[in-house]
This record gives structure tokens, C-alpha cells and sequence, in this order.
């Protein structure tokens, strides 16, 4: 089997069980807690580790754009 | 006015008899028979009565309902200790009070919320391209005319054309491995001069 396929496939796979497993757990009061703050947890999580990439990111955007373009 | 004595032996002559201690609430099945028992014996069922009229005219004996089976008692061997029970239920407890209150916390915003969030601070820094820029630059580039994709477009086509004509034809470029001399076949190599770009349009 190709291996960039079969990769493909086992991570489509593991995205679909996940899926299927978040949802079984929403369905809970107490599972929807658990999803809700294990996603702030995420969030908070990627801003502290990631906080100079994304400012670094964003600082340009504030910036004015050259004058015709530099392509 | 009362000096500190009086007042203690006031106090203890006051709580020399303590309360009783509180009970436990009665249960379901005992409010139901003290209830049963205000009102008398339970009524009859027509089917009830019905049976009976019948039995006492055949001359039969009125069936009385068997009495309910007796509680099997605990046995003392099997079974964690009961210390351990007891440790079990209290543990037991203590989680759902606090699944309980888990269940009780808000959620504002929902998960929807947060799952755009999350994916929109994925688009602004995971990388997409050779040079590092992420979803977001690419987009502002393109939006105020910095970022131009002829160039990469350009490169890739010249660097398949390359890999192919490398796979065909080895030893065409300087750099690349000679041709196998051990081979078979034969033919004219024809030197092609780089960028090439396949075309294909008639002559």
C-alpha cells in the first residue's frame, strides 16, 4: 500500500473516532463540562506557548502597506 | 446582674438533659405501612374478591399469598472488610458530589465558541509554506499585493520537469550521477539545456 495513502487514511480514521467519541461525550451534562474546559485549557495552552509566534505574526498587520506592492 | 458561676450552673442545670439524638428520616416503605396502617387493612381487589366467592362456594380453602421471601443474610467470609466498605461508600460519595458539581458549572459561550477560536489561532500559526508564513500572512500578502505565487508556481513546474528528465535521461545535468555503462540498449544522449519546460504543443 502507498504510504503517504495508507497515513492519510489512518489519520482520517483517527479523526473520525474522535469525532464519534466527542459526541458520545457531549450527550452528558458532566461530558460537555469536560469538553468545554479541556478547550479553554487548549487555548490557553497554545496563547502561553505560542504568544511571541502570534504576535510576531499578527505585528505586521498592523503595519502600513509599501506603495505599490512588493511582489 | 448574674456573676460567671451563676451563670455556668444556670447553663448546666439548663443542659443537663440534652435532646435525643436525631434519627434517621423513615424511608419509603415505612411511611407507606404507617400510612396503611392509619387507614386500615388494604381493600380487596374485585379479582380478589371474585376468587374467593368462588373458592367458598366449591368449599375450597381461601389461598393466602405466600408470605415475601426473607432477606438472605449478608455472608460474613467475601467481601472487602467493613472499614474498607465504608471507605468505599464514603469515596463513592465524595465523587459524585463532585461530578455533581462539575455538572453544575456553567458553560458560557458553548464549545462552538471555543472550537473557532481554536482554529482561528491554528490559521494564524502553523506554517504553510517553505518560507514559514502562516495562513494568515499568506492572506494578508495577498491582500495588499506583497505575496505573488507566479514565482513558486515557476519553481515547482521547473523542479518536476528537472526530477523527470534526471529519471528519464541520467547525466543530463552537471551534478547528477553518469548513466549506467552496464545497461543495455543504446541511443544519443541529447544534452538539454536548463530550464526545461515540457511542452506540449506540435512543432
Amino acid at each position: 500500500m502507498d504510504t503517504a495513502w495508507s497515513d492519510s487514511y489512518k489519520w482520517i480514521v483517527a479523526w473520525l473516532v474522535a469525532i464519534v467519541i466527542l459526541s458520545l461525550l457531549n450527550k452528558t451534562r458532566l461530558g460537555h463540562v469536560f469538553i468545554y474546559y479541556w478547550l479553554w485549557l487548549l487555548i490557553i495552552f497554545l496563547f502561553v506557548t505560542q504568544y511571541q509566534y502570534i504576535v510576531g505574526v499578527l505585528g505586521p498587520l498592523g503595519t502600513p502597506v509599501p506603495t505599490g506592492g512588493q511582489k | 446582674m448574674l456573676t460567671d458561676e451563676e451563670k455556668i450552673a444556670a447553663y448546666i442545670e439548663k443542659n443537663q438533659n440534652p435532646p435525643e439524638p436525631r434519627t434517621a428520616p423513615p424511608t419509603t416503605e415505612e411511611q407507606v405501612e404507617a400510612k396503611a396502617g392509619e387507614k386500615g387493612p388494604l381493600k380487596k381487589s374485585p379479582l380478589q374478591k371474585k376468587e374467593e366467592k368462588e373458592a367458598k362456594e366449591k368449599g375450597e380453602e381461601i389461598p393466602t399469598p405466600p408470605p415475601p421471601p426473607e432477606p438472605e443474610p449478608e455472608p460474613v467470609v467475601g467481601g472487602p472488610p467493613p472499614f474498607i466498605q465504608d471507605s468505599l461508600t464514603a469515596a463513592g460519595n465524595r465523587a459524585r458530589a463532585t461530578a455533581d458539581w462539575m455538572s453544575g458549572l456553567k458553560t458560557p459561550g458553548g464549545v462552538g465558541f471555543l472550537v473557532f477560536v481554536l482554529v482561528f489561532f491554528v490559521w494564524v500559526v502553523v506554517p504553510v509554506n517553505d518560507t514559514g508564513q502562516t495562513r494568515l500572512q499568506l492572506l494578508w500578502g495577498v491582500l495588499t499585493g506583497q505575496v505573488g505565487f507566479s514565482q513558486a508556481i515557476q519553481q515547482q513546474r521547473d523542479t518536476i520537469a528537472t526530477g523527470a528528465i534526471n529519471q528519464l535521461l541520467p547525466g543530463s545535468f552537471p551534478g547528477t550521477p553518469a548513466p549506467s555503462t552496464t545497461g543495455t540498449g543504446g541511443g544519443q544522449i541529447i544534452p538539454i539545456e536548463y530550464p526545461f519546460v515540457p511542452s506540449f504543443e506540435e512543432f
